[in-house]
């Protein structure tokens, strides 16, 4: 039973770090909480159920194109909404978050006028389920384990490997620094918005079987992506992806051990003593051991 | 006080001492009530967020904590109401202190996010505790301060106690607290080496600020007389964080201005009650783009340009 | 008279309503030194910002290579040729060393160009190459100069403008690295730079320019300054 937990919160807890991922990379780079995040997955979920339930597409269509679709959205968000409150104030932190929040008000009630508040879903992208003794796993959950390991694999390798990578890292770390270097900031602010949407459609089409899709469902990812982010450090991205793994472990093991109920509030309890201990979150100290590894 | 805000405070105040007399429409009144007590948590909020830097994204827990606290206490020990309201003003001032302390060591950003965790696990607490609580269905049947149906009452006290916390935010942003908090903000260590107590004050801060915003949620308590545990949750908080930042975080005039406008622009558009918040959504995004250092900065450089050769103030 | 290189004529910053620079006129002509000395607060920092475009509160005409560069957002001057370190370094320090680097590299094309340029900055900054994984803010005071130095020349600019670079070194430290930046200029990179140790500004520097309170004083060449009595009182403390 224990194992068969564990293996439950590894695999909900790797959707978790992609959505902390998403969430914590534009922190980094642009210094900004996006609330509207949670919106995004949910139009991934509504593109999902259209795309696969109504128009028959198959998952592996599905997938990519509610990225790129969601890739798009975001990039234009930054560039029609924020961009232009950019250029009117040198401060603009607190009122790009403020665009956000209005701008997540606007898309929950559009979803509520034009979808209405019902509950939509499918019940499962893959049927049957892998017996391995004491562990039963449904296809569908290893679908979601595969996606996930592989985008959070390709993320990082897009951040450490690729020159555009390099510009985010350097924008996140010094802004004067990169702009001396070449780096236009505004492209890189465009296009990571834009990355950060498409990563938080993967969970809004993955996980659509399991929390279904209705307007407010853009609730759920946000509180995780805090959370993950809180856990992992701000703007860490390594931090996130072992975060969410610590998230989603910790949750199955309070739903299944204390309550159902008080599973998000034993979630936020756990968070809150990880931070007791570790102020800046886990990252930092990620960073650390790192070094101590490739140092030569 | 400058002769120009001595003007405008004297009209405000003839203002509202009159405003019952000629309207008597108790929806109204209902409107500028839930102003003024939005007004009050808008600016100790922005006491905490825009003048210490303390940011507080569960600052709505606090109100909760105040309302329940106090209802609590009215049902089933009958303490007369103004102890009620003051206990849960003190308990929220408390918890606010004691959630402060691991706070100080952290990043701001993590400050954010632990005090928003806060207010939601305040919030489950509030929704599973039924015994105490009465669950999800919420309080009912709290006294209210004031007996007979009308509004009236509410409203001079609901003013009152926003001119009182009006009042004291400026006396202590204009004291030597005041220039404390504003060094602490500005450069902690630099503050500390010139012998400010920085973890003292933003205690203090925080006490003084969530005291008042338990005081505002008893308020609520007995002027509505049914809380639920959706007091809790992050939808005021962002309410109360709009108001303040629309109206222009740091300044003084901003909160209140924002609280009224948002409030009185919230429900005139009900009658459009799907596309209300829909549009309040679209306002919020427009506004800010188009000033996004808050409503009453604007008009101060509007003011500037029209006073073209003036005196500087 | 031979054209120049960087020109600022009539340059006049703000920091909000308050003006900070008041009519800056400096002049860098190819294969110089030019450094800019003053006291703390007197304007300089936001001078070279303004230059680079960080600092966008100004007015006037800053031309580089006959071309009038004021309206350019920042990121693009370098592909123009002119590279700068800020006051901070501009150095990444999160980023291991060869990643600063490469990050200095940002604005050439080729993969080849890169690779050349890492060799040849290691071959003119050993500690770097021995440094190479580590991560910036690990580095001594020194060394993340070195990096910030290497960073900036990684693209070969024709103007390399320095911010304060002698700021929090050790004497030693600070002779060493005027070595260095003599040897960059030896390489064909004209040189403007801002110091605070003057005595050090006045022997590295072809010319000089003196700036007290946000306006320029005084203008010559380093042998006239160092014989100049206001200067030699008021920063050479004789």
């Amino acid at each position: 039973m224990f194992l068969q937990q564990l293996v439950n919160g590894l695999i909900i807890g790797t959707m978790y770090s992609v959505v902390g991922v998403g969430f914590t990379l534009i922190f980094g780079i642009m210094r900004i909480l996006n609330f509207a995040y949670g919106e995004f997955y949910m139009l991934a979920s509504y593109g999902a159920f259209l795309a696969y339930s109504e128009l028959n597409l198959p998952l592996w269509v599905v997938l990519p194109s509610m990225m790129m679709v969601l890739f798009g959205i975001g990039a234009l968000t930054e560039k029609s909404l924020l961009k232009p409150v950019r250029q009117r104030t040198l401060d603009w932190s607190v009122p790009i978050i403020m665009v956000t929040l209005g701008l997540q008000i606007v898309l929950q009630n559009l979803a509520l006028i034009i979808g209405g508040g019902t509950f939509r879903g499918v019940t499962t992208y893959l049927k049957g389920s892998l017996d391995l003794g004491w562990v039963v796993v449904s296809y569908e959950r290893l679908l979601i384990l595969g996606v996930s390991v592989i985008l959070l694999i390709v993320t990082y390798l897009l951040i450490q490997r690729t020159k555009f990578g390099l510009s985010m890292l350097a924008v996140s770390q010094s802004r004067d620094g990169a702009l001396l270097s070449g780096i236009n900031l505004q492209r890189v602010y465009t296009l990571s918005f834009g990355l950060s949407a498409a990563l938080v459609a993967v969970p809004g089409v993955m996980l659509m079987p399991l929390l279904y899709v209705y307007p407010t469902v853009g609730q759920v990812p946000i509180m995780k992506a805090f959370a993950v982010t809180l856990l992992g450090g701000m703007g860490n991205v390594e931090g996130a992806i072992l975060g969410g793994i610590l998230l989603g472990i910790s949750e199955t093991m309070a739903s299944a051990y204390v309550s159902p109920l008080m599973k998000d509030g034993v979630a936020f309890a756990f968070m809150i003593l990880i931070l007791i201990f570790y102020p800046a979150g886990i990252g930092p100290y990620l960073q650390q051991m790192h070094q101590k590894v490739v140092h030569r | 006080m400058k002769r120009s805000e001595f003007v405008i405070l004297i009209f405000s105040l003839c203002l509202i001492i009159v405003t019952p007399i000629f309207f008597r429409n108790e929806y109204f009144l209902h409107l500028l009530i839930l102003g003024a007590l939005f007004a009050q948590l808008a600016n100790y909020w922005n006491l905490l967020d825009g003048y210490m830097g303390l940011i507080n994204f569960g600052y709505a827990a606090y109100l909760g904590i105040g309302a329940y606290t106090s209802a609590l206490l009215s049902i089933h020990l009958s303490f007369p109401l103004p102890v009620c309201m003051l206990l849960g003003g003190l308990s929220a001032g408390i918890i606010g202190v004691l959630l402060t302390i691991p706070c100080l060591r952290m990043v701001t950003f993590s400050t954010a996010i632990v005090t928003l965790a806060f207010a939601e696990i305040a919030r489950i607490v509030a929704t599973s505790w039924t015994g105490l609580t009465k669950g999800e269905m919420g309080l009912w049947g709290i006294p209210s301060m004031f007996s007979g149906q009308s509004k009236i009452p509410f409203f001079y006290l609901a003013f009152s106690l926003l001119f009182a916390g009006a009042v004291v935010l400026r006396w202590i942003i204009r004291s030597r607290l005041g220039i404390a908090i504003l060094a602490v903000r500005e450069d902690e260590v630099a503050a500390i080496t010139s012998g400010v107590e920085a973890n003292q004050v933003k205690l203090l801060i925080s006490g003084i600020s969530c005291f008042v915003a338990g005081i505002t949620g008893a308020f609520y308590a007995h002027y509505i007389m049914t809380i639920t545990p959706g007091l809790f949750s992050i939808g005021y908080t962002i309410q109360i964080m709009t108001m303040s930042l629309f109206g222009g975080k740091g300044t003084f005039a901003g909160p209140i201005v924002g609280a009224f406008l948002l409030i009185l622009l919230g429900e005139g558009f009900r009658f459009m009650e799907d596309f209300r918040l829909l549009i309040y959504g679209l306002l919020i995004i427009g506004v800010v783009m188009a000033f996004p250092t808050g409503l009453v900065g604007a008009i101060d450089r509007v003011r500037r340009i029209l006073w073209l050769g003036g005196k500087r103030e | 008279m031979t054209e120049f290189l960087l020109k600022i004529s009539h340059l006049h910053a703000f920091y909000g309503d308050l003006q900070v620079l008041w009519e800056i006129n400096v002049e860098v002509y190819p294969h110089e030194v030019v450094a800019i000395i003053g006291s703390n607060g007197a304007g300089k920092t936001t001078l070279l910002r303004s230059i680079a475009g960080l600092h966008r509160q100004r007015h006037g005409s800053i031309q580089f290579q006959k071309e009038e560069i004021i309206h350019l957002p920042p990121h693009r001057l370098i592909y123009l040729g002119l590279a700068e370190v800020p006051d901070e370094r501009g150095i990444f320090p999160d980023l291991s060393v060869e990643k600063n680097l490469l990050a200095g590299a940002f604005s050439l094309k080729s993969a080849k160009a890169v690779e050349s340029a890492l060799v040849w900055i290691y071959k003119m900054f050993p500690i770097l190459q021995e440094r190479k994984y580590f991560l910036a803010r690990s580095l001594s005071g020194g060394e993340q100069q070195m990096l910030a130095l290497g960073k900036g020349m990684m693209t070969k600019p024709k103007l390399l403008i320095l911010d304060e670079p002698s700021s929090g070194l050790a004497p030693v430290m600070v002779a060493r690295l005027m070595e260095y930046i003599k040897r960059i200029h030896e390489e064909g990179t004209t040189v403007l730079l801002v110091e605070q140790n003057i005595y050090h500004a006045l022997r590295i520097a072809h010319r000089v320019y003196v700036m007290e309170n946000g306006r320029m004083v005084l203008e010559g060449s380093s042998e006239e300054l160092f014989r100049n009595e206001r200067v030699k009182k008021a920063y050479l403390g004789r």
